[in-house]
């Protein structure tokens, strides 16, 4: 059952100068109630852009979203209307989404039910911190004394209060050290999975999605070039730009090779091609072929790829110009 | 004779834990070796103390020979000489590593000119060289340019490419690729091996992500709390790892386990 | 070269070491109990108690032009005698009752006004933040005496009067720093994540906004009363503001001014300006250090 409906996003932004850049040209995807989604892409992909459209941070330029089947639209001036707050965001950054002059508890409050006492709200905000790991005492503290990784427990913990119907996590864990990075995507999932959550987890690392995702989007300047379940994605990928990602990644093993490296740099809408150095990558390929194609088994890829001559010009020297 | 040589190094600031808390460690010429550990486990420490940098008021104890020199004993002058020219350093932040108001020449060719006499113009040639040799295209024109013009991974390069200028036997990188998309960094990696081949430089190679190190280094010192807890050939460390300590680093890395597992059959996905 | 990474607060697990809870006991905090914060304390206690205690101390009516003209200070007269006769050192104790309270005052009433505008200019921008600028920056445009001067005679000439003037000219410092205050705080993240969990725009300003500019704006207030004194002995001293025989520090300080030659006359009471100028001062600093709780914790570290 289909929880969140993302149909032909498009985020255009005005550069000072005049120009408009179009940060997502035209994604679509879902997630169903209790599946996790992940979403990865490079800088400049437009991933955080299509994060916060999704959650109403910044407008749509067209297209939409629904939750369960319902419109969601952007934040205004008044209050989210309730129905749209089952739909949460988890920030990457665990220093700047939590006030630093409020205690842990009364921001976990402000997505309960109003009328709660403060006794029993701060009972509630105990629980769930139990739930996400971290102690009672962490209730009456404030967000600064504590590190990058139980601030993002206390973030979850906060958007948990508000028992949401589906989560978009922003890049959670990449500002946390490895070996907290696994507990708190492990906690996110978990939670999801408990409580029959949609999860959308936005990332640039492909290889912490395989692991925690059902299906994965790749993103590349502004639309998804390949969806499909993870494992079948990882085994097998169809699109250029997908190779190129997962060949990247470098690997534990004794038999691990250096990673492959792409000619260019990385394809970034908001840079236009004469101001920075280095050619940036062929984009060319993608922006002509931006539909999606079912290519079975719950796989989609961006056109132009199914046919071997046209998937051949896009490497070059056994590196992909993507 | 090592290169550099680390001897029982101890580092610690009054009524704290301390900082380093006995490392020892050697790097030959030409040897690409790594320290692995987590934020605080004295790594970044461990590797300024080669260069002769450490904390204000610290009181340290062991040596560090490089060179058949104690840097710990150097006076300052003798440090200046050392520094930038033999042992040279990168670091993570691209967006900070450059400065954003001086030009791409200038800082590539001041340390250049500064130790080796040498005038604006053969100076300017080394640059040219210099950005060639971490594949900057069109060197000329970016001797003009300021970094902003460039994107991080380019600036890395550059970065690079300024501490390159002398020649340093050794060059210690900390975390240079943590801030860049993996394609990029994949080049950067690419970039570095190609330096040892072809210049038979020694790289002291800093990260905590063990799948980079797995590719990068050829042999790894894994840190914690101030000390050395695992030390031998990366490969062999990081399929077959002694310590508690670097087993749960490993197992931390999303698909470790299987890894771990059957090491020989590590081929899944690799295309070469 | 200094290292920040290692952070000797928190232990192992991240969680404040028992060392530190001790901040939060009903003691003075530490961070409050620094030498320049103690010295400021210390005065303003005692000025307060001075003006408690008026009546008590002060050895003479503060109105009454009994004794000789121009005395020097002497056992009779701590501090001497004014032009009339009148006792300086009692005038400068009733004047703490008049002086201090009246700068207080104003202070806060410009923080309400200025800071409530700003406010709603920075948090709400548009065309809203447009036009309350332009009147912030019309006020900015006249020199501070010239405006305080018109205000104040066109409402006549008295203490009361003098403070709406100097309001007026004070409120827009404080509606610009609140407004980039805001404007920087804005667009943090957790200001999102509040209006994500349905808090409404305006209640995330009050709950999520106001708290982290609190300090910085407290901090400019009590930094900014020593000028407000000053304005108000400004104003008093051209007429404006305290009518004589008013004990205002400022109008007199404006009368030894005119017979510098009997110093006594302007030194005492400036001296009681500038101490509880100063005071204010020393509180500013050490009150910005404790309010965020960050340098709070830190300020304690390095006190040990």
């Amino acid at each position: 059952m289909t929880l969140l409906e993302v149909t032909d996003a498009v985020v255009d932004y005005k550069v000072p100068g005049g120009n408009v850049v179009h940060a997502v040209a035209g994604v679509s995807l879902s997630v169903a109630a209790g599946e996790i989604v992940g979403l990865v892409g490079e800088s400049g992909c437009g991933k955080s852009s299509l994060g916060r459209a999704i959650v109403g941070l910044n407008p749509l330029t067209s297209g939409s979203v629904a939750l369960d089947g319902a419109p969601v639209g952007a934040l205004k001036r008044r209050a989210r209307p309730v129905n749209e707050r089952g739909l949460q965001m988890v920030f990457q950054d665990p220093y700047s989404s939590l006030n630093p002059r409020r205690r842990v508890w009364r921001q976990l409050a402000d997505g309960m039910p109003s009328g709660l006492s403060d006794r029993a709200a701060k009972a509630e905000a105990i629980a769930i911190l139990g739930s996400v790991g971290l102690p009672k005492a962490t209730a009456d503290r404030f967000p600064h004394e504590f590190s990058g990784g139980q601030r993002q427990r206390i973030a979850i913990a906060r958007v948990l209060a508000a028992k949401p119907s589906m989560i978009v996590a922003d890049e959670p864990v990449s500002a946390l050290d490895a070996s907290t990075r696994a507990q708190v995507s492990a906690l996110l999932v978990d939670a999801a999975r408990d409580h029959g959550m949609g999860l959308l987890m936005i990332s640039h690392d492909l290889s912490g999605l395989r692991y925690m995702a059902d299906r994965v989007a790749v993103m590349y300047f502004g639309r998804i070039v390949e969806i499909g379940p993870t494992a079948d994605l990882w085994d097998d990928p169809k699109h250029p730009y997908t190779r190129t990602l997962i060949g990247a990644i470098p690997r534990l093993g004794r038999d691990a090779t250096l990673p492959l490296a792409p000619v260019g740099e990385v394809a970034d809408p908001t840079v236009k091609g004469k101001n920075r150095w280095g050619r940036k990558r062929a984009t060319e390929h993608v922006v002509e072929h931006p539909e999606l194609i079912d290519i079975g088994g719950g796989r989609m890829v961006a056109g132009g790829v199914e046919d071997a001559a046209a998937a051949e010009r896009a490497i070059i020297d056994g590196r992909s110009v993507l | 004779m090592s290169l550099l040589t680390i001897d029982d190094l101890h580092v610690t600031l009054p009524g704290r834990p301390a900082l380093v808390d006995g490392v020892s460690l050697t790097v030959d010429a030409g040897q690409l070796v790594g320290i692995a550990g987590e934020s605080g486990s004295g790594k970044t420490v461990s590797a300024l103390a080669t260069l002769g940098f450490l904390p204000d008021g610290a009181s340290t104890t062991g040596s560090v020979v490089f060179d058949g020199r104690d840097v710990l004993r150097m006076n300052r002058k003798q440090l200046q000489e050392m520094r930038g020219n033999d042992v040279a350093m990168v670091f993570q932040d691209p967006m900070t590593s450059l400065h954003p108001m001086l030009s791409i020449e200038t800082q590539l060719t001041e340390h250049f000119r500064v130790h080796r006499a040498a005038t604006k113009k053969q100076a300017r040639a080394r640059a040219i060289e210099l950005l060639e040799l971490v594949r900057i295209p069109n060197p000329a024109a970016a001797l003009e340019a300021y970094p902003h013009r460039f994107s991080g991974g380019m600036r890395q390069r550059i970065a690079i490419a300024s501490a390159l200028a002398c020649e340093p036997r050794l060059l210690i990188a900390d975390e240079v690729t943590t801030a860049l998309d993996v394609t990029v960094q994949a080049g950067i990696l690419h970039l570095l091996h190609d330096l040892r081949e072809q210049t038979d430089m020694a790289m002291l190679f800093i990260t905590h992500d063990l799948s980079v190190m797995n590719v990068t280094t050829d042999y790894l010192y894994v840190m914690h709390s101030g000390k050395v807890v695992e030390h031998g050939p990366t490969r062999d460390v990081l399929a077959e790892p002694a310590h508690a300590y670097t087993r749960s680093l490993i197992e931390a890395l999303p698909g470790a386990r299987e890894v771990l597992a059957a090491p020989s059959t590590a081929a899944e996905g690799d295309r070469a | 070269m200094t290292l920040t990474d290692i952070d000797p607060k928190l232990d192992a697990d991240g969680i404040p070491s028992r060392h530190n809870r001790w901040v939060k006991r009903l003691r003075l905090p530490a961070a409050w109990r620094r030498p320049l914060g103690i010295a400021g304390l210390v005065i303003i206690a005692f000025w307060v108690l001075v003006i408690i205690f008026a009546p008590l101390i002060a050895p003479f009516d503060p109105l009454a032009q009994d004794s000789a003209r121009y005395l020097p200070p002497s056992g009779d007269h701590l501090f001497g005698t004014d032009g009339v006769g009148r006792d300086i050192f009692s005038r400068v104790i009733y004047g703490a009752q008049i002086s201090i309270p009246i700068a207080l005052l104003l202070v806060a009433l410009s923080v309400l006004v200025g800071s409530t505008i700003g406010a709603i200019a920075g948090y709400f921008g548009g065309v809203v933040d447009t036009v309350l600028m332009r009147i912030v920056d019309l006020f900015f445009a006249f020199p501070a005496i010239i405006l305080a001067m018109a205000v104040a005679a066109a409402l006549g000439p008295s203490l009361v009067n003098a403070v709406l003037a100097i309001v007026v000219v004070f409120w827009p410092t404080y509606a610009r720093v609140t407004r980039s205050l805001v404007l920087g705080l804005r667009d943090s993240n957790y200001i999102a994540a509040s209006r994500l969990l349905g808090v409404s725009s305006f209640r995330a300003l009050i709950r999520e906004v106001l708290p982290n500019i609190v300090g910085p704006v407290l901090v400019l207030a009590t930094l900014e009363l020593g000028n407000a004194i000053l304005l108000l002995s400004g104003l008093s001293y051209l007429g404006l503001g305290a009518v004589p025989p008013t004990p205002e520090w400022g109008a007199m300080v404006s009368d030894g001014a005119r017979a510098f030659y009997n110093y006594w006359v302007a030194l005492f009471p400036g001296i009681a300006i500038f101490s509880v100028v100063i005071a204010f001062n020393f509180l500013g600093d050490v009150l910005r250090d404790a309010l965020d709780p960050r340098t709070a914790k830190s300020v304690a570290v390095v006190d040990r």
